[in-house]
């Protein structure tokens, strides 16, 4: 209906079109060109909503070619997988952690004592219709839900998207991570297997830890003392209600922003400051993010249909003075995890008040570690007195300062987060569990200082070659040198010669 | 208390405490000894040999044995049982633990250690030690059978220890067993035994190997740092079947490994988004490099430094 109207590339109106101005669209028609039933229904809606130009301004949104802007895509479509796996499982899961007879078909269990929950997560498992592979696809796809954010997270950082005009974007998406990663700890919680209680007893000790308020705060959130019966209740409301909630209206407002400050994009042929260069999403970027979209869950499904994951039936249910090993939170927790297994056994009094041990690793670390990430936006324009808008991206030679950081920052989450295995790496490696916390802690001080200090001067050179080449208007260096050797054994480089 | 192993014959131990020369009558497995290996006999005597008469003598002796290939000393007839047992002792295990299993500087007392803990070590082929520095870790078991029992049967002697419980795991209480398993085992052998650290450079071996009369056996000795537990003979008995169910269960997930944990899945999560990475370069737009886009591929669209331009 619309696209005829106003031929592509014609720059039309900016400001909504009142609907005083769709009139000629609705003069009858005549007998050649009589309206398709399908004009007649938008055409009904239309005349009621007014939204043609909307929905035609959104039909024209550019998506840039790049892949690596597909990332958040995958994110966002592991989050729809999310919701709809999700929805299956909270009609069969009961958050109640009373205990009662375990009478299902799994026999090595029959007649224990369980926690409700636990029994309606076998009898999810085991009884009903394809509930361990909704079980499988869910936390196999909220693993890779977090991979995805982190690795758009990183092709926003290292390429300076970040910067004005879309800082509060950034912040939102990074409010968008945080609230990720609250929904795997609390759905990491509900099973109530022997694991996900040594998760809770964990984050109830890091809580506590907290100076002054700690323990109001603990039992606030527990309702008691640790462990407590009303903990899966609350859980369960802020993984499938609370947080659900919050994530969706976050996805929103981090696509509506998106989609009224538009796409950045890489430089290259005609990219511009002031435009955009790709696809429009109808009819082109639609149908890759609709086949990517189906493509992401049939790997998702794939893998879950033929890996297993969390077997809840192994690992028991939960009893607090028992425990397991290896005993692990989910990928994207263990760097929490890793800190609080390097941190130090020390406890100092500091003016009267006692700092518990996990109190530094488990809280103030991460505290700053995210406060950094979450403000670097701000800290990156005050250190350069950048604060220009920026729509084309830089690749990451071209800000050493920024990419050597941001690898110093890798560098130090994936440490930790290996640190969190480390009795499991300790077994691989055949070595003493104390030696590898002790490397980890070495490790930890050296290899950010050692990798900003690599990573600066790789991009740095990259970008003065760059620079040199453009200002002598030399051609790009051949990717070899080449060498003549001479009569008297020596080499000569042919390139300085000429 | 507990029941014996049938691979142990229960007469045996009456009998053991006769010193190693005794000239008793030969034992109901004598067919067996007679399999034995003329190799492995002759490195027995050269070793007893070696270790009770001395160098000068053991250098005479071991010519003697070498051509007449009798065991033991006294006129070629066969050795006893438990004089195999003290030859395989001073040939494999005296050198550290010491005559009559008093312990030496490499190795400890093991007077006490009794029929289950020799038979663990000696079954899942943790001793005899390639050096005394070697970690004790499961191996290949250096004696067949019948030199284990003898082995066992004369360490035993030594001392007041546990002998070899009789793990029954048919009929067992599975329930009980994984009840037993999560509270006191999963600790550090994991959940579905695949072992792990323990701190101190120690290593919770995995359980995959483990048959029941060695769970049975580590359950009631400790073995190094492990500690002892005092069951009953049935609870020995579940826990042996459930580690037995842990080696054959069925996994209705799909693909698992013993080491089954978040670690496992964290990397596999990775290699997933690696292949979703894949799939989107593959679904994306590739240009050749440096040319012009296609232009009915593009679209200019102005961005908030041109706000009111290009929207239609």
């Amino acid at each position: 209906m619309a696209d005829g109207q106003q031929p592509a590339g014609a720059s039309g109106p900016g400001a909504p079109v009142p609907a005083e101005s769709n009139a000629p669209e609705r003069v009858p028609a005549t007998e050649s060109e009589r309206p398709t039933e399908l004009e007649r229904v938008v055409s009904w809606f239309d005349t009621r909503l007014g939204l043609a130009t909307t929905a035609r301004v959104a039909m024209r949104k550019v998506f840039p070619d790049h892949w690596s802007f597909l990332l958040g895509e995958v994110a966002l479509f592991a989050f729809v997988i999310l919701v709809l796996t999700g929805t299956y499982l909270t009609l069969f899961y009961t958050p109640d952690g009373r205990q009662v007879t375990y009478q299902g078909p799994y026999q090595t269990l029959q007649g224990a004592s369980v926690s409700a929950a636990y029994a309606s997560v076998m009898r999810l498992s085991f009884e009903v219709e394809a509930g361990l592979l909704m079980r499988q696809v869910h936390h196999w796809t909220a693993l890779v839900f977090l991979g995805a954010i982190a690795a758009h997270l990183a092709r926003i950082f290292f390429t300076g998207a970040f910067r004005r005009p879309r800082e509060v974007n950034y912040l939102v998406g990074i409010g968008l991570l945080l609230l990720a990663l609250g929904e795997g700890i609390t759905g990491y919680s509900l099973p109530d297997d022997l694991l996900s209680g040594t998760g809770l007893r964990i984050i109830d000790s890091v809580i506590l830890s907290v100076p002054f308020v700690g323990p109001w705060v603990a039992s606030l959130f527990f309702g008691g003392t640790f462990p407590t019966v009303g903990i899966l209740s609350r859980l369960f409301v802020f993984h499938v209600m609370l947080l659900p909630g919050l994530l969706i209206g976050g996805v929103t407002v981090h696509l509506l922003v998106l989609w009224l400050q538009k796409h950045t994009q890489y430089r290259g042929p005609g990219a511009r400051e002031g435009n955009v260069v790709g696809l429009p999403f109808w009819p082109g970027q639609v149908f890759r993010s609709a086949g990517l979209f189906f493509l992401t869950a049939a790997v998702m499904t794939l893998v879950a249909g033929l890996i297993q994951i969390n077997p809840v039936w192994l690992y028991g249910p939960y009893v607090p003075y028992v425990a397991t090993v290896p005993a692990q939170p989910d990928w994207y927790v263990g760097w929490l995890e890793g800190a609080l297994r390097l941190g130090l056994p020390i406890e100092p009094t500091i003016l009267g008040v006692t700092i518990p041990s996990p109190f530094v690793p488990g809280v103030l670390i991460p505290g700053i570690l995210v406060g950094i990430l979450a403000l670097w936006p701000f800290l990156e324009a005050r250190l350069t007195h950048d604060r220009a808008e920026h729509n084309l991206l830089d690749p990451p030679w071209r800000t050493p300062i920024r990419t050597a950081t941001g690898a110093a920052g890798v560098a130090v989450f994936l440490l930790l987060t290996l640190a969190g295995g480390n009795d499991v790496l300790a077994v691989m490696l055949d070595m003493p569990v104390e030696s590898v916390t002790m490397a980890f802690r070495v490790l930890l001080i050296v290899a950010p200082v050692v990798t900003w200090l690599v990573v600066y001067r790789m991009a740095r050179d990259v970008r003065d070659g760059y620079e040199r080449r453009a200002r002598t208007g030399t051609k790009p260096e051949p990717p070899a040198v080449l060498l003549v050797r001479g009569a008297s054994g020596g080499f000569r480089d042919m390139e300085n010669e000429s | 208390m507990f029941r014996l192993a049938s691979q142990t014959n229960p007469e045996m131990h009456d009998r053991l405490p006769a010193p190693p020369t005794g000239n008793a009558p030969a034992p109901a497995s004598a067919p067996a000894q007679r399999r034995a290996a003329p190799v492995r006999r002759l490195l027995v005597a050269y070793g007893s040999l070696l270790l009770i008469g001395g160098l000068g003598l053991g250098a005479v002796a071991s010519v003697v044995g070498a051509a007449s290939a009798p065991l033991g000393q006294v006129g070629g007839q066969a050795v006893t049982e438990a004089g195999r047992g003290a030859n395989l002792y001073l040939t494999s295990c005296a050198a550290c633990h010491g005559v009559q299993g008093a312990g030496t500087a490499n190795g400890p007392d093991i007077r006490n250690a009794g029929a289950a803990l020799t038979d663990f070590m000696l079954r899942t082929g943790r001793m005899p030690l390639a050096d005394p520095g070697a970690p004790a870790v499961r191996g290949t078991p250096a004696f067949s059978d019948a030199d284990r029992q003898a082995l066992v049967a004369y360490v035993a002697s030594f001392g007041q220890g546990p002998a070899i419980p009789n793990v029954v795991t048919s009929g067992a209480d599975l329930r009980a067993g994984l009840e037993l398993f999560t509270s006191n085992c999963a600790a550090c052998h994991g959940p579905a035994g695949g072992g792990g650290a323990v701190g101190g450079g120690f290593v919770a071996p995995a359980l995959t190997q483990a048959d029941a009369t060695t769970v049975g056996e580590a359950v009631i000795t400790g073995p190094g740092p492990m500690p002892r537990f005092s069951f009953s003979p049935d609870q020995i008995d579940s826990l042996a079947a459930y580690v037995a169910y842990l080696r054959n269960a069925p996994h209705p997930g799909g693909a698992t490994s013993p080491e089954v944990g978040p670690v496992t899945e964290g990397f596999i999560a990775g290699l997933t988004l690696l292949a979703l990475l894949l799939v989107a370069r593959w679904v994306a737009v590739r240009r050749e490099t440096g040319g012009e886009p296609l232009s009915a591929e593009v679209a200019d669209d102005s961005t908030a430094s041109d706000p009111e331009g290009g929207r239609g």
